[in-house]
């Protein structure tokens, strides 16, 4: 007797999400195929991506389907479970085990997944299973925040109560998001041709950024944080163009940033505050954030700032003004709302306006109006630095 | 992303776009407009061409472009050349206003009438140049970490538009 793994869905099905994976696909040109694992075709982790949304999953059970060959014997049914290779009863673990270190090194932290429970799987006259739904076991869906990981399984079958026989191991890239993915991200309609389902090529520098977070406003403030750490290694202020936008002038071209931060020319080196809160709302509204690309003006004076990738305290690139800024922000994008800004750190001292600076890049801060001590006066001490909200927008990504 | 109306009053103040909206353009009007193929700026190696629809119903050809010399390192000297068909000289100028709204920094400068396109503008040192032929806008900036003049790019640029655009 023997079985062979021919698929696995995470995302089994598109119309809802809380009981499997997200609808996704990997960037703007490719789809991913559901089963997302797929014997002789899926080899690395990569090739089998899935997503959950946490806030979603939470209370249910998570399932998985699955389809098997019956390679030879007649058994009618037979028990199938898979194993989850980091934990404790994984194959890793059980190596360590024997070499009689488990005195010394701890188990590793289950995967995110866990294992998958066992349950009996019957064959049909061509010898498949169709697809049968697992539950999961073990999985840390319940407690994870934002994460990326590898889960590896160790797939076994038996039959009655026979021993465990090994049918092969698989591994997946799985992301955790702390809630559905917001706009520019849809989840419907879970369509190939829908470029706006959430990418995979995103999902893995936005759960890099917010790795282990729990929270909307502190996954939202770490992306805030990976962005402006991006320079000036990566990316830089756009002096020598005036400040203008490279990579979200009308659509964000996220193919083009995704380029520059795996090392690719992108669009090039510059970028401008346009960018910045475009980067930093999609970034953060895959992990379910819900921000806008929302503007201020229409022309003011700056206090000193510490532009994205520079390391001098002066105004924008010593221009003494913006004609307008753009940020991440909440809501309705007023004075009340809070913003997040990866483009510039500002003075949170007594007087933002003159040195010593003590430097802090906005994260959740309040907008705020002039005299209140907030965003607005850290940013600006005179001109039309007042919210535009109707400047509001998600770009579309391409 | 619309250029907020409120914005657009600042603009066409700060740019004193009622001299240069309705002001003369060249007789050459480009209909389509293919991807770079990469021939355009002799000297430069096309790193990554696109073309998309960013506003509706125009078209934007984009390339960035990069050199090399001794002694640099990676992406030094790079180039971001956008070329953008609107359907008439009129929504060319509209367009350009908008991308000179764009920028964060201090106003850009006019280049005086002949030097380029039908009307330009450009920053210190000719670091970017923006300018309308036609129903073309383009822009030319630097994208990489050494600023250079682009001023000889922008130029073969307008040579490429009023001879019909890329891909011809």
């Amino acid at each position: 007797m023997s079985v062979q793994l021919e698929s696995v869905s995470f995302n089994h099905d598109p119309l809802g999400h809380s009981t499997d994976a997200l609808n996704i696909r990997r960037n703007a040109s490719q789809a991913v195929a559901v089963p997302e694992w797929q014997r002789g075709v899926s080899v690395a982790a990569e090739d089998s991506p899935a997503a959950y949304s946490l806030a979603d999953v939470q209370g249910h059970t998570v399932t998985i389907k699955a389809t098997f060959r019956r390679t030879s014997g007649d058994c009618k049914c037979v028990q199938v479970r898979a194993l989850d290779m980091k934990g404790r009863r994984g194959c890793l673990y059980a190596v360590i085990e024997a070499l009689g270190l488990a005195e010394w090194i701890r188990p590793p932290v289950r995967s995110l997944l866990g294992s998958v429970h066992e349950r009996t799987v019957c064959f049909e006259a061509n010898n498949l299973s169709g697809p049968v739904e697992f539950a999961l076991a073990h999985h840390r869906l319940g407690t994870a925040g934002v994460e990326r990981d590898v889960v590896m399984w160790r797939w076994q079958f038996r039959h009655g109560f026979g021993p465990w026989q090994d049918i092969g191991f698989t591994q997946h890239e799985v992301f955790a998001v702390l809630r559905e993915p917001t706009a520019p991200w849809q989840q419907q309609p879970a369509a190939a041709a829908n470029t706006q389902l959430p990418w995979v090529d995103a999902l893995r520098h936005a759960c890099r950024w917010a790795a282990g977070t729990h929270t909307i406003d502190a996954a939202a403030g770490k992306v805030t944080q990976g962005v402006y750490a991006e320079g000036p290694g990566l990316v830089t202020y756009d002096c020598p163009g005036g400040g203008g936008s490279h990579y979200s002038w009308g659509d964000f071209d996220l193919t083009a940033f995704l380029d520059r931060l795996g090392g690719g020319i992108g669009n090039g080196y510059y970028v401008n505050c346009s960018d910045c809160a475009t980067f930093t709302s999609t970034f953060a509204n895959v992990l379910g954030a819900d921000l806008w690309q929302s503007r201020m003006g229409w022309s003011f004076d700056l206090n000193p700032l510490l532009a994205i990738g520079s390391s001098i305290w002066q105004t924008a690139c010593g221009w003494g003004g913006f004609s307008y800024h753009e940020v991440a922000w909440k809501g309705a994008c007023t004075a009340n709302e809070n913003i997040f800004d990866a483009c510039l750190q500002v003075d949170i001292d007594a007087d933002p306006t003159a040195p010593p600076q003590t430097g802090d890049l906005p994260r959740n801060m309040r907008f705020g109006n002039a005299g209140d001590g907030d965003y607005r006066d850290r940013l600006s001490p005179s001109g039309t630095c007042d919210p535009q909200p109707a400047s509001r927008a998600r770009r579309v990504v391409i | 992303m619309q250029t907020d109306p409120g914005y657009l009053a600042v603009l066409r103040e700060r740019y004193r776009y009622a001299e240069w909206s309705e002001a003369a353009a060249a007789n050459s009007v480009v209909q389509r407009m293919e991807s770079f193929r990469g021939t355009e700026l002799p000297g430069w190696t096309l790193r990554r061409g696109t073309r998309t629809t960013p506003f509706g119903g125009v078209t934007l050809v984009r390339g960035i472009w990069s050199a090399s010399a001794a002694g640099d390192q990676g992406d030094d000297r790079a180039l971001d050349v956008e070329l953008l068909v609107c359907t008439n000289s009129a929504a060319a100028r509209e367009l350009l206003l908008s991308m000179l709204g764009d920028m964060q920094g201090p106003a850009a400068t006019r280049l005086s009438a002949g030097s380029i396109g039908d009307v330009a503008f450009h920053l210190g040192g000719d670091s970017a140049i923006m300018f309308a032929r036609a129903n073309v806008v383009v822009r030319v900036r630097n994208a990489g970490r050494l600023v250079l003049s682009v001023a000889k790019e922008a130029a073969a640029m307008d040579a490429l538009v009023m001879r019909g655009a890329p891909g011809k």
